[in-house]
């Protein structure tokens, strides 16, 4: 290839289709004509001046006969990040993801040099997942800051990241990060390869990899893991897991994911184990208040009077007399209702949604009980399962599809279609294996090992084993 | 797809205690009294011993399953015959369990019902478990195991205190024939190790602890027994009219409350139990007419065992006389040599046949070496 | 040919039983039955849930009167009584079904309570109608009553209202002072089925507040809005009149499931000396004279009781033997000149002259019972099923000799200790 400064230069502008954002400067460098062209948007304009133009119009060294490509990557640039360039489409490709290309006239090469512009928000805590104690940091939509953020963490040679490109539109980096020695080689060849064969426009956000990633496609249930927080992430890693981050989306996601990840928080390691236990229990009769208290109500309003005490039954007989709709009609009513809210109120700019929740929640709630609407069992206890999604904010989305699968068996067959729904979604689940792990170890299959850490906690001494429930490297077992 | 030996002892410990809390107890009170405690207790021990026999075939069969397995020791033809009676057993226990649920359930919970809608579901269900094979059904039992251990007890321990113990005495007041009598009619409510024959080569020996199992069948014996206690104890000469024993119990066990409280709970973990039960025995049914019939897919057998299920809808209308009926004397033969007969004749000849084996390949050997001395003795003579 | 039809007939099975379509198919079978429940209303509201049930005979007629919940914002009207007659106890109930027009759910009927006639007539029919068929839980607690059939409902209808209240608490109220402790419907059968065909029942009385010389139990206000007119069934307990229930601790004895006769407080108490669930208990003793007494009137309570039963034979005669074993504490002493002594209160005052007076008064309760067990031919103590139980078979020849005088020719032992709670 044979580089002509501004032939070259025009090619460039006419392979991007002229776009108004594509620049150049021209500078002279002890007579040959230096083109430099970058992407302005994405290209840092101080960096530019003080790196590249400045040292290019100052340099004062004797450059007899020596080759300026040569001169240039040896000397005048010896203190950048530059890349070599034989072919332009490479290197157009590199320009687009923030290089500035030097065109030196008559040279057989292209110089890259990277100066790009980071435009990134400040490393905050991540709403999705607030802790009382522990790290506050939460990955950023840049892949750089997110991998500085776990190496700040992570100081082993052990520690492997794989670099991927994927889209043919967006070529989105993507990095696939592990433990050499801790997690399963199979697993880590098994992702890669799956990453590898993605056919896509581009991937926007790393939830654009989970259906490529699931082994159950059209699953209601989740199946690979995602988290916001560095200092999760590297506990996952050191469980076996691979992380996988992709550019341009702060949820990193993880393999292999088990259910009982999402019983777990991150605050958990940072408090009392007994307390831990505690709340592990609640967080479990949470998931059977969220998934089954409205089927169950219907069922027992429907079918199976006879097993209310009989204060409780004038309680409820007494509070939905002179309702209008039918029992069953009632509760997809103000489940309905209680889903609209919800959906409306994420959406809602937040000095908006506080106003809205009130208004929703107590007045509408309140006024369709005065009403005489609906009753107020039914209000209570779809409230009630709808506040206890949140106590696992990781599955809230597929408990309220289950919820609804609830009432509607409830009302159709009462507790005992309630109760082999129930057995159904466990032998579901059951097996839901997916990377050599079970989806519901270590319950079932009941592995002893695991239990330090499952719906109880013993302290982190205690721990020395890595868990079995999920396929890490078995050989390299002991945590210390 | 194996399961492991943990999971195993599970499924055995819920097998065992399966059939036992239904109409059971208050049958047997019909013929033997207040001994008909030890009517189940030996039958139980019977059982558990039976357990570790067919372990025992089991482990000698190595990877092959019950089909391969028969036909190496007994032939093809016997093996059809064998499998048939196992497909009575099996189908016997899965109408008997999915009968008695629907009783417990309609009994117990609703007042107006229709079966025809009630099992559609249950077939879907346990459709699906069996598809899915024994590994999910092991893995559901593990699951759910430990709550109805904690709900049979937490009604046993309430009630215990309404037992009367002078009820039980005096001991053996007509001798031991009417308890002989009482466990050959009952028999087909036991023979709870049978499904152990359908997983053969499913299991995984690795982590085999025999404890283990003991401890696991040493405990569902101790807590039928407990239950068994409780109702006889509880409900002395009137037990005969009492067809749901676990629901009843709970029910009976406080003064002046109905199925209030946290029984019902229990109530409904039996449901479970029964549900998964009828999923195992329905799964070793689908397998069994697989071998018996050469079917290749998995789809087929279950078809049918799905239809077996849905045609007991239409059957029968009390669990007490279709026992006098049904049960009583054709299904204990079944039961008789399928469990306690075929184990010890598939020992034997399993034994018999790898003595001639053994035999076999020891006189084959001698020749070998027989024939080595004479090379080398030839060899020499080339030498020389 | 044949083999590419049979071919794709193969296929097409397949694909209708594809394990993914079946649970498509059994799916939208469920949701087809799920359609009718859209305007399925609650149960609560399509069946008449019974709390009581009330049975007797009038004039040749079963009697039924029922406590029904009813809805309501106000608390008084949920407690509806309705009431009904036929040739038999079927058509009694289907009338009441009639009136309400709504089907009768027994699932919740806690109360079973039987007129005096039906008790003379016998029992055990309306109970196996109720259980068998209607599905009364055998939970149930069973009661005895007096008076008219509705006004009876009714004032239970109303003590009802006052949730601390109600008959069934009130009748097995402090398990340890009545017999009848679990008087329900199993435990009558099981006294029923025993050899001995026992049972046991509480009586409750029905009657206007002068008739218990101001008594009340319960039932402040009663009538004017509790009571519901319902066609020609129901008749309310009206204003004027109230009627109350009381319970005086009778107890009901039926043999063979007929009512045999009445046993007062007086006779319950001295037989639950017998009994080991009914831990307390009071005993009176007069005219204490020692160092600490002079002519005392003395009340002791009963704080734990220990009885042995030992059911022996000596020589073919059946010898029932009972050790009770008490701890006291004295509760009441009534004396004219209390001495000075009785000032100190950490002395143990269980002198030995009081412990034997309270072993004789003890000995004399026990001893009558027994006669009023022999007089009326009643086994309330449960002899027989001692030794039928533990000796066995020399008391089955017994019983061939004696038949149904057995309670006579046994010899009664009895042994009393007696401890201070200290």
């Amino acid at each position: 290839m044979k580089v002509d400064a501004v032939k070259t230069l025009n090619e460039i502008k006419r392979k991007l289709h002229d776009s108004g954002d594509v620049k150049s400067r021209t500078v002279q460098f002890f007579g040959t004509q230096i083109s430099l062209c970058y992407i302005a948007p994405i290209t840092d304009n101080e960096l530019l001046n003080n790196t590249l133009i400045y040292p290019l119009i100052n340099f004062s060294d004797e450059i007899k006969g020596k080759d300026i490509v040569d001169i240039l990557y040896d000397k005048v640039l010896a203190n950048q990040e530059v890349t070599i360039f034989t072919d332009l489409q490479s290197a157009v490709d590199k320009m687009l993801a923030g290089n500035t290309l030097i065109l030196v006239d008559c040279a057989e090469k292209i110089l890259g040099c990277d100066i790009e512009k980071i435009t990134v928000r400040a490393v905050a805590e991540p709403p999705t997942s607030v802790v009382i104690k522990g790290p506050r940091e939460g990955f950023t939509e840049s892949l750089k800051y997110n991998l500085a953020l776990i190496r700040k963490r992570v100081k082993s040679d052990d520690f492997v990241v794989k670099m991927l490109e994927l889209g043919k539109m967006t070529k989105t980096q993507i990095a696939v990060v592990y433990y050499d020695s801790i997690a399963d080689k199979e697993v880590v060849k098994d992702v890669l390869k799956r990453l590898n064969s993605i056919k896509i426009d581009g991937v926007i956000d790393s939830h654009y990899l989970v259906s490529y990633l699931q082994r159950n496609k059209n699953s209601l249930f989740k199946q690979v893991g995602d988290t916001e927080k560095p200092d999760i992430l590297v506990g996952k890693m050191l469980e076996g897991r691979i992380g996988i981050i992709v550019d341009g989306s702060p949820i990193v996601l993880t393999l292999p994911f088990i259910l009982l990840e999402d019983l777990q928080n991150s605050d958990d390691y940072y408090t009392q184990p007994i307390r831990v236990t505690f709340v592990r229990a609640l967080r479990l009769v949470g998931v059977i208040l969220a998934v089954l208290l409205p089927g169950v109500y219907i069922a027992l309003e429907l079918y199976h009077y006879k097993i209310l005490p009989t204060e409780f039954l004038i309680t409820i007989m007494n509070s939905t007399q002179g309702i209008p709709f039918s029992p069953f009609i009632e509760i997809l009513f103000v489940i309905l209702l209680f889903e609209i809210l919800y959906e409306a109120n994420i959406r809602m700019p937040q000095y908006f949604g506080m106003a809205m929740s009130i208004v929703g929640a107590l007045i509408l709630g309140e006024t369709a009980v005065n009403a005489g609407l609906v009753s107020p069992p039914a209000v209570m206890i779809v409230a009630l399962s709808g506040i206890t999604f949140y106590i696992i904010p990781g599955q809230a989305s597929q408990f309220s599809i289950l919820r609804l699968l609830g009432v509607v068996i409830g009302a159709t067959l009462g507790i005992y279609g309630i109760l082999l729904f129930c057995v159904f979604i466990l032998s579901y689940l059951s097996n839901f294996d997916s990377y050599k792990s079970a989806y519901l170890a270590p319950t079932a299959p009941y592995i002893e090992e695991d239990q330090k850490d499952s719906y109880m906690r013993k302290t982190i001494d205690e721990m020395k084993k890595r868990p079995r429930s999920i396929s890490n490297n078995k050989e390299n077992n002991n945590r210390r | 797809m194996k399961i492991n030996y943990r999971q195993l002892s599970i499924i055995t410990f819920m097998s065992f205690i399966a059939l036992k809390f239904l109409a059971l107890p208050s049958l047997l009170y019909l013929e033997s009294k207040n001994m008909s405690m030890f009517v189940s207790l030996a039958l139980m021990i019977i059982d558990g011993l039976y357990v570790f026999v067919i372990l025992d075939l089991m482990k000698k069969s190595g990877e092959k399953n019950i089909y391969e397995f028969m036909k190496n020791c007994l032939g093809t033809m016997l093996t059809k015959i064998i499998l048939i009676l196992l497909i009575l057993k099996y189908a016997l226990v899965v109408g008997n369990i999915s009968k008695g649920l629907e009783f417990f359930v309609v009994e117990n919970l609703y007042s107006e019902y229709s079966w025809f809608v009630f099992v559609l579901p249950l077939m879907i269900l346990i459709g699906f478990m069996v598809y899915k094979g024994v590994r999910n059904i092991a893995r559901v039992s593990e699951m759910v195991c430990w709550a109805i251990v904690i709900g049979l007890i937490y009604i046993a321990l309430k009630a215990l205190s309404g037992i009367d113990l002078l009820s039980f005495l005096p001991f053996f007041k007509d001798g031991v024939q009417p308890l002989f009598n009482s466990a050959y009619i009952h028999l087909s409510w036991f023979g709870s190790a049978t499904f152990l024959f359908m997983l053969f080569g499913f299991v995984d020996f690795r982590s085999e602890k025999k404890s283990k199992m003991i401890k696991y069948v040493i405990f569902a014996i101790l807590i039928v027994q407990l239950l068994y206690f409780v109702f006889y104890g509880l409900f002395e000469i009137t037990s005969p009219t009492h067809n749901y024993c676990i629901s009843d119990i709970s029910q009976f066990s406080s003064t002046y409350s109905a199925i209030n409280e946290l029984s019902w709970l229990v109530v409904s973990m039996w449901i479970v139990a029964q549900a998964v039960q009828l999923a195992l025995y329905s799964y070793c049914l689908a397998q069994a007419l697989k071998f018996l019939f050469d079917i290749k897919g998995n789809i087929l057998p279950i078809i049918i065992v799905i239809l077996y299920l849905f045609m007991w809808s239409f059957i029968g209308e009390n669990t007490v006389r279709m026992e006098r009926i049904f049960f009583s004397s054709f299904a204990s033969i079944v039961t008789l040599i399928a469990q306690y007969i075929l184990p010890i004749i598939l020992e034997i000849v399993y034994a018999i046949k790898n003595k001639t084996k053994r035999n076999k390949y020891k006189i084959e050997r001698v020749k070998d070496e027989r024939k080595e001395k004479n090379r080398d003795k030839k060899e020499i003579e080339v030498n020389i | 040919m044949k083999e590419k039809k049979k071919t794709e007939i193969k296929k097409k099975l397949k694909s209708i039983f594809s394990p993914k379509k079946l649970v498509l198919w059994l799916s939208i079978l469920i949701l087809v039955f799920t359609v009718p429940t859209f305007n399925k209303s609650a149960m609560s509201q399509t069946q008449a849930i019974v709390t009581m049930l009330c049975v007797d005979k009038v004039e040749d007629q079963i009697k039924v009167a029922a406590t029904v919940l009813t809805p309501s914002q106000d608390k008084k009207a949920n407690f509806q009584v309705y009431s009904g007659q036929g040739d038999t106890l079927g058509y009694a109930v289907d009338s009441v079904s009639l009136a309400i027009g709504k089907e009768m759910g027994f699932a919740q009927c806690k109360i079973m309570a039987l007129g005096e006639n039906i008790c003379t007539e016998g029992v055990m029919q309306v109970l196996d109608y109720m259980t068998r068929t209607k599905k009364v839980g055998r939970n149930a607690v069973l009661v005895s009553f007096t008076g008219d059939i509705v006004d009876f409902t009714q004032a239970v209808a109303n003590l009802n209202l006052e949730k601390t209240l109600r008959l069934d608490r009130i009748v097995s109220f402090d398990k340890q002072y009545i017999l009848t402790q679990d008087s329900n419907i199993e435990t009558f059968y099981i006294g029923y089925y025993s050899p001995i065909s026992l049972g046991l029942m509480s009586k409750v009385k029905l009657g206007t507040s002068e008739e218990f010389n101001a008594i009340e139990v319960a039932g402040a206000d009663a009538g004017s809005s509790g009571a519901s007119n319902s066609d020609m069934n129901s008749t309310g307990s009206g204003g004027e009149n109230k009627k109350y229930i009381m319970n005086d601790g009778t107890v009901s004895l039926f043999k063979q499931g007929k009512h045999y006769l009445d046993m007062t407080l007086d006779e319950v108490k001295k037989a639950n000396i017998f009994v080991n669930d009914a831990q307390k208990g009071t005993v009176v003793v007069e005219s204490v004279t020692d160092h600490i007494y002079n002519d005392a009137k003395v009340v002791v309570n009963i704080l734990k009781k220990d009885i042995s039963i030992k059911p022996t034979f000596k020589a073919n005669t059946p010898i029932y033997k009972t050790d009770v074993s008490l701890t006291v504490y004295i509760d009441e002493v009534i004396e004219e000149n209390p001495s000075e002594r009785l000032l100190r209160r950490n002395q143990d005052f269980l002198t030995n002259a009081l412990i034997e007076k309270i072993k004789e008064k003890m000995e004399t309760d026990m001893r009558e019972i027994i006669k009023y067990c022999q007089d009326n031919k009643v086994d309330l103590l449960g002899i027989y099923k001692h030794f039928y139980a533990l000796e066995n078979k020399k008391f089955e020849k017994y019983l061939d000799n004696m038949g149904e005088n057995y309670l006579d020719g046994i010899e009664y032992q009895i042994e009393i200790k007696v401890k201070s709670e200290n």
